[in-house]
């Protein structure tokens, strides 16, 4: 292929673009509206982040407030945890639509992530959330199938074809030239991306990979819409044919399956109920042990335990506070029951969340969907970590809380003691860090090479139709 | 009925199985049909699995509850035990509701817990327990009738009327049949009807089929019907309206799918950030904030300032012992109740602004017919804000009830007996009909209103053109 016939090829088709109304109106309104996307969604961002940092100062000073008291009461006054928002959810929102916003940590127990976007929403909410991510995936490749549709079928309807074919053109040339005049013109909707990415780079824990990581999957994701237009195009009967397939791939590939996919997972895995596990729990909880009852077998074999250790007869006796040692271990006790349970729900929801990924191998919007969550930090697998990550600081604070009553208050006078609230306020409240690039990579990995064997199939499909319009089929 | 007149009806018969043909002979058409066909099925078996599904689920944490108390009140000895103590650890189950037509649109029904487990602790921390479910899988969407009706309709009547008129003439037979036709318009009328029909049969066949077959009451269907009917007919004069001129096929469905991505992707979600924007909904995390702080205070504070609070609203138990001891329960149940009565204002206040979000969506079906079918859907089905927040009211109600209860053997001391225990009230919900159609009113006029006047006004541009 020769680069100045390319260059050409690719000059020419932008200038008819140009000048016909209906395309220039085309580019015009996907511009407005990604504009309007990117700057809605930065703007949501930042009322979310405020809304967020100042509940969680009022919740830093309701802490730090508190006055002496029992290292028990600190356990019941507990700690509320807002989830903080990744950079590039300015791309791409994710599941923070409905993701819990708070968590109360207290000890005993593990509350569920309140306040969801979508459990305080009217019935706009099942038509989905405009950001950029969305432009880009939906909006965009439907521009290109109007752009790109009438490449090659309308030449070789108006017999132009043969023309260019006969000036010298070669048919690689003709095709690869359309297919980088529409590829171009797809890419310029990154451009938004790249001033995040380059923003990102000045903001101090945004992790910038993460944006060339979009950049890189948006391209190749673009670059497959733009090659399937013009194979499709190249392909069909006529231009007008060749729209209505695209358009109803469109349909199919943006609207359809997606959903049709997540109920089918939600339907062949399903998931139990948060109630339910609460139920299951406490039911287990009540089989292990009962630290409220001297009878109960395990406490008495764990209090018999505890005696024999330090060699003496009686609880009193011990050179700590045996009650805040049974809060240990009942805290324990608890939280590894929690955390079974959860466990499995989550290992649930990431089996739907794979079955999904596998689906997409059908589907390339689906994979850049699961890509862009993924590199954005906005999907599940991030979710869960901040869920563990808390999880993680709630059971340290309780636990160093407990250790602080075993310590600190005598066994006798257990209940009239206090600690100083200097003590108390010094109980780990690790803050959450977000994970960086690396945790994100097997979903990138999984993601990026369905886009890349789609990708690599198109390219070979282009060069099929390059051979057929030589073939001057 | 004279010979003239059967004759015509003859005739009509012949034209209208000749369209039919023609539609089956453009396959794109015919795959179109079949595919939304098959959509409005698959569509309407899942959202009935989902509704009972969560049916299935009330049900089994309504029973391990309901065994959770069985089992307590066994434990309970002859002379009975101390009421405070068996309420605090007893949860009582607070379902949620759905008819026999809640699957045709599924709205926030899989966000919202399927029960709620209530004590007789501080509401407020108990109200907006969300159920975790899993928030990718939420992400694209419900697949559900209204799914198909709001999305896939519109998409049909775009495939389906694009080129009635532009085929005609880029297969050259238009100039003919202008010439030769003095009925042109009315062929293009019944080419329209018959591919409307079609279009609203895959979308609705299904539905009167599923209904028939579960022997539901079929009165909803008729409105689900005329809703559908009308939805269908702002389509056609909107896709009649923008493939009316001198343009071409291709052109007709791109300004088609145009038209489609405005009003059913891009105002709705538009309007979805702006509500987000300027109705923000810190109030909920702020009243768990201030419930938390107020609960715990408590512990710090004189009790008699906790019960001052509580004697306002229920005085009949001022006059019973007072508390002498560290810990008494009524002296905590006084002052979780004394946070909820705090606190009752912003409660209050944070359900109108949940509910000003819907209203200010509600608007917006003025703007976009589709999120006024989607809304209307959601009506009918009861899957929106408003069953959630009457839930909550029940659910305050419930907790009311269940308060009054054991406020006597708390506050007077006496122990609870087994069966006392056992008789303590239940949830109960209200029925919900949630169907209706009487909302659509508002809608109704407007989008007819609208419709008059683009039929107008396409008829004066056409007149003029000629």
């Amino acid at each position: 292929m020769r680069s100045r016939v390319l260059r050409a090829i690719v000059a020419t088709q932008w200038r008819r673009w140009r000048r016909e109304r209906l395309f220039f109106w085309i580019i015009a309104a996907a511009a407005v509206l990604l504009l309007c996307s990117v700057a809605l969604n930065v703007q949501q961002t930042a009322t979310q982040l405020q809304e967020r940092n100042q509940l969680q100062a009022v919740a830093e000073k309701d802490w730090h407030s508190q006055p002496d008291r029992h290292p028990h009461r600190v356990v019941h006054f507990g700690d509320f945890v807002f989830k903080p928002i990744q950079f590039f959810a300015r791309w791409d929102w994710g599941v923070e639509q409905h993701a819990g916003t708070s968590i109360y940590l207290e000890g005993h127990r593990q509350n569920s992530a309140n306040f969801s976007q979508s459990a305080q929403s009217s019935s706009l909410q099942q038509f989905g959330v405009l950001t950029p991510a969305f432009v880009v995936q939906v909006v965009v490749p439907l521009l290109m199938i109007f752009l790109g549709f009438g490449s090659l079928s309308q030449e070789r309807e108006s017999g132009l074809l043969m023309q260019l074919l006969a000036s010298g053109a070669r048919a690689s040339e003709l095709v690869f030239g359309k297919f980088l005049a529409l590829y171009a013109v797809g890419l310029l909707a990154l451009l938004p991306l790249l001033i995040l990415l380059i923003w990102s780079l000045f903001t101090p824990g945004a992790d910038a990979t993460r944006g060339m990581i979009l950049l890189v999957g948006y391209s190749v994701y673009l670059m497959i819409c733009a090659a399937l237009v013009i194979v499709l195009a190249g392909f069909a009967k006529s231009s007008y044919s060749a729209l209505m397939i695209c358009l109803a791939l469109w349909v199919l590939a943006c609207v359809a399956m997606p959903r049709v996919s997540s109920f089918v997972t939600r339907q062949y895995w399903p998931a139990p109920s948060w109630v339910a596990i609460e139920i299951e729990a406490e039911n287990r909880l009540k089989k292990l042990g009962d630290s409220h009852n001297p009878n109960d077998p395990y406490f008495a074999a764990f209090k018999e335990k505890t005696l024999r250790e330090y060699g003496v007869q009686r609880v009193e006796d011990l050179p700590f506070n045996y009650g805040g040692l049974l809060m240990q271990e009942g805290e324990r006790l608890t939280a590894q029951v929690f955390d079974e349970l959860n466990s499995n729900l989550h290992a649930r929801y990431s089996l739907q969340n794979q079955r999904y990924r596998q689906m997409a191998w059908l589907n390339p919007a689906m994979a850049i969907s699961t890509l862009s969550m993924a590199a954005a930090g906005t999907d599940f697998a991030h979710h869960l970590h901040f869920l563990q990550a808390t999880e993680a600081r709630r059971f340290a604070m309780i636990q160093a809380l407990n250790k602080i009553h075993t310590e600190q208050i005598s066994f006798a006078n257990d209940r009239n003691e206090r600690v100083s609230a200097k003590v108390l306020l010094s109980a780990p409240r690790q803050l959450y860090q977000a994970p960086n690039v690396a945790f994100a990579m097997p979903f990138v990995v999984q993601a990026g090479t369905v886009l890349l064997v789609w990708a690599g199939l198109c390219w070979a499909l282009l060069h099929r139709v390059a051979r057929r319009v030589g073939a001057g089929q | 009925m004279t010979r003239t007149t059967s004759s015509r009806w003859g005739a009509l018969a012949v034209l209208v199985l000749f369209e039919l043909r023609l539609l089956w002979r453009e396959r794109l058409c015919a795959a179109a049909l079949l595919g939304v066909l098959l959509c409005s099925a698959l569509a309407i078996s899942q959202g009935d699995h989902q509704i009972t599904e969560l049916r299935v689920e009330r049900e089994r944490v309504n029973a391990l509850l309901i065994a959770q108390q069985k089992q307590r009140a066994q434990t309970i000895p002859a002379e009975g035990a101390d009421a405070g103590e068996l309420a605090y650890y007893q949860f009582y189950p607070a379902s949620d509701t759905s008819h026999a037509w809640s699957f045709i649109a599924l709205g926030n029904r899989l966000v919202e817990p399927a029960v709620q487990r209530i004590r007789m602790l501080g509401l407020q921390a108990q109200l907006y327990d969300a159920q975790a479910q899993n928030p990718e899988n939420a992400v694209p969407g419900n697949f559900d009738f209204a799914f198909v009706a709001v999305f896939l309709l519109p998409l049909l009547c775009v495939v389906l009327g694009h080129n009635v008129r532009s085929s005609e003439r880029e297969s050259g037979r238009l100039g003919l049949l202008e010439s030769t036709t003095s009925e042109l318009a009315r062929l293009m009328r019944l080419r329209w009807a018959v591919r409307a029909a079609c279009a609203y049969l895959a979308v609705f066949l299904p539905l009167v089929v599923f209904a028939l077959y579960r022997q539901i009451p079929l009165v909803p269907l008729f409105w689900i019907g005329l809703c559908l009917l009308s939805y269908l007919a702002i389509w056609i004069i909107l896709i009649n309206r923008v493939s009316s001129g001198a343009r071409s096929s291709a052109e007709n469905a791109m300004r088609g799918y145009m038209l489609w991505l405005a009003l059913v992707l891009v105002i709705p979600q538009v309007g979805q950030l702006l509500i987000n924007q300027s109705l923000p909904t810190a109030l909920g995390k702020q009243i768990a904030l201030a419930h938390r702080r107020s609960v715990a205070n408590a512990w710090d504070i004189p009790k008699q300032e906790s019960f001052d609070i509580f004697f306002r609203a229920h005085p009949e138990w001022k006059n019973t012992p007072p508390v002498l001891t560290r810990f008494h329960w009524k002296w905590y149940y006084a002052f979780h109740h004394a946070a909820d009565m705090q606190l009752a204002d912003q409660a209050r206040a944070y359900n109108q602004k949940v509910l000003a979000r819907q209203r200010v969506a509600d608007y917006l079906g003025f703007l976009s017919p589709s999120v006024a079918l989607q809304a209307l859907l959601e009506r009918m089905a009861d899957s929106r804000i408003e069953r959630v927040l009457g839930k909550r009211d029940e659910i305050e109600r419930f907790h009311t009830a269940l308060r009054r209860y054991f406020y006597p053997f708390v506050f007077e001391e006496r122990r609870m007996r087994a069966e006392d225990f056992l008789a303590a009230p239940a949830f109960k919900s209200a029925n919900v009909s949630g169907l209706e159609p009487t909302q659509a009113g508002p809608y109704a006029i407007f989008w007819l209103l609208a419709t008059i006047a683009l039929v107008f006004s396409g008829r004066r541009a056409r007149s003029t053109h000629s």
